[in-house]
């Protein structure tokens, strides 16, 4: 479905911000079979000099994913700043990877998230829901205290940009699955030549 | 059967013999094997209701020829769709088919040595009650109801295997075809006891449903022939009303868990996105759904509904099967609000009756 044509109701969000989840689905998310979080996250790392790098740890109930940036240590080999994308642990696969895409969306629509150096972030291991709780984080959670609405607005963009990518994806193969004759190669040769296709 | 279906049958046919498409292709054994069934089916057509050939030849021996077309057509379908799968006829399937030509043979030479009456119209000729015409008609009658039971067999396993939704429709419509052509020869033999029997009434209510069985075989065979564009149009249109129905379903879902959790952020799609955005809305509903579930067991004290319900979620699951799972738990919760619903305007009954 062409993505210019109409945009499914976001309900909160005005016209700039769904504007600016159409530029950043049509440039910074991959599309067709070349769709997938780790082709995404390649691709938002090449482009924004960025490194993304994924992990799995327990969150605070409500709390499915979070997002924090390590500022890259002086001498490290590393250079560039590294996006932790945090999921919580013992999802299922399917919202695993929505998560994942959640903040990935985040990181695509440019959303501030907390910063954290080495030391802060060796200390926060100890307990990383500090995370979830920090001010301006970035979090993927149905946490209903959270009432803050620059945040939440944020949080809608990402979960739009996230949810536009998988539909897009998951719409090319449905459209795969319609648009052969049959499964089986000898069948389809059958097929059209009984039916002069 | 009627005219309009009659045109569309002998387009068909017409279509399969085209020159351009007898020459175009050099004709692999399973081409040749199906276009061996579209010549012979045709045959037998014309032969089972040509007016002129009755004037030509009995009525008796249009349809005994017809009867032997019919089978041997069926064996060419049946052939081919082994040649194209590499499967081996079973035993059971070759015994019904010799046992069909060795009966023939011996009733058509009995059959050459009777003297056959004439009858008034080609109908009355089915009417004829000679024990050696009655019996090629059950052996008939037998052999391609197994003819038939291996034909749905066979169409079950190409519609169950099937990846893609337009070969799986292709193939459901022939398996459909095939067990209304089981259940019209089982009316057929039903015919025949009649005839035994001498009851009019019923041979003529048996004759009829038979022919309207076969009428609805015969629309569900030209379904499944529907070239691949249409057919893939179809299986757009199902996949579109199925996602309606699961969203629906999932909606339902989540009105259950609504009063059990705290409201989700994200804002629910509306009517007009349900329409024109169905993957989108389906995907949504999805991970609504999943975000309320794991809210809910994260907060014990909250628990109104059951979880026992959800504990199955928590397998390895791919999207789809996860989605089938989902709108087994939807279904299961919208019989179970039914039931209470029922029991509730039940128990409100005598009250009601008492004031």
């Amino acid at each position: 479905m062409n993505q210019h044509s109409h945009t499914p109701s976001m309900g909160v969000l005005n016209d700039r911000a769904l504007t600016r989840i159409q530029e950043a689905l049509e440039s910074l998310v991959p599309a067709g079979e070349a769709f997938s979080i780790a082709n995404w996250a390649k691709g938002l790392e090449s482009f924004l000099y960025k490194r993304i790098h994924f992990v799995e740890l327990p969150l605070p109930a409500g709390f499915f994913g979070a997002r924090a940036v390590l500022l890259p240590v002086d001498g490290a080999r590393e250079k560039r700043p590294v996006e932790i994308v945090i999921t919580a642990a013992g999802l299922l696969p399917i919202m695993r990877e929505h998560v994942r895409a959640h903040e990935l969306a985040h990181i695509a629509l440019g959303h501030q998230t907390v910063i954290l150096s080495a030391q802060q972030f060796a200390e926060l291991q100890q307990d990383v829901t500090v995370i979830c709780h920090w001010p301006g984080a970035t979090c993927r959670a149905v946490d209903p205290e959270r009432e803050l609405m620059p945040m939440l607005e944020r949080d809608i963009m990402a979960e739009t940009l996230a949810r536009l990518a998988e539909k897009r994806h998951m719409e090319l193969r449905l459209r795969n699955r319609a648009s052969g004759i049959t499964s089986d190669a000898a069948m389809d040769r059958l097929i059209k030549s009984v039916i002069g296709a | 059967m009627p005219p309009l279906l009659l045109i569309f049958f002998v387009a068909i046919i017409i279509y399969f013999f085209l020159p351009h498409h007898v020459l175009s292709r050099s004709g692999s054994r399973t081409t040749w094997l199906i276009r061996g069934f579209v010549f012979l089916n045709a045959l037998a057509f014309w032969v089972g209701s040509d007016t002129w050939l009755s004037t030509v030849i009995n009525p008796m021996w249009q349809i005994a020829l017809r009867l032997f077309l019919l089978e041997t057509c069926y064996v060419f379908a049946l052939g081919a769709l082994y040649s194209v799968k590499g499967w081996k006829m079973p035993r059971f399937v070759g015994i019904a088919i010799f046992s069909f030509y060795g009966v023939w043979i011996i009733t058509t030479l009995l059959l050459l040595q009777t003297k056959l009456p004439a009858f008034q119209d080609t109908d009355s000729a089915l009417a004829y009650s000679a024990l050696a015409f009655i019996v090629m008609r059950i052996a008939a009658a037998l052999s391609t109801l197994v003819l038939f039971f291996e034909f749905t067999r066979c169409f079950y396993r190409f519609w169950t295997g099937d990846q893609l939704l337009a070969g799986r429709l292709r193939f459901g419509f022939f398996a459909l075809g095939t067990i209304f052509a089981f259940v019209n020869r089982l009316f057929v033999l039903v015919y025949i006891a009649t005839l035994f029997l001498g009851s009019a009434q019923a041979s003529s209510i048996a004759l009829a449903l038979e022919k309207n069985i076969n009428l609805i075989a015969t629309v569900f065979f030209l379904c499944g022939c529907l070239p691949p564009f249409v057919m893939k149009g179809l299986a757009r249109g199902l996949v579109y009303l199925d996602q309606q129905r699961a969203i629906v379903e999932l909606a339902l879902l989540r009105s259950a868990l609504i009063h059990t959790t705290a409201p989700l952020p994200w804002p629910l799609p509306d009517w007009r996105t349900r329409l024109q955005e169905p993957t989108y809305v389906l995907y949504s509903s999805i991970i609504d759904v999943l975000d309320r579930l794991w809210l809910l067991e994260s907060m014990p004290s909250q628990r109104n509904i059951k979880m026992d319900e959800f504990e199955s979620l928590h397998d390895p699951l791919a999207p789809d099967e996860l989605l089938i799972r989902l709108r087994h738990i939807a279904r299961r919760i919208w019989f179970r609000q039914l039931f209470e619903r029922l029991t509730t305007v039940v128990g409100r009954i005598p009250v009601r009756a008492a004031q």
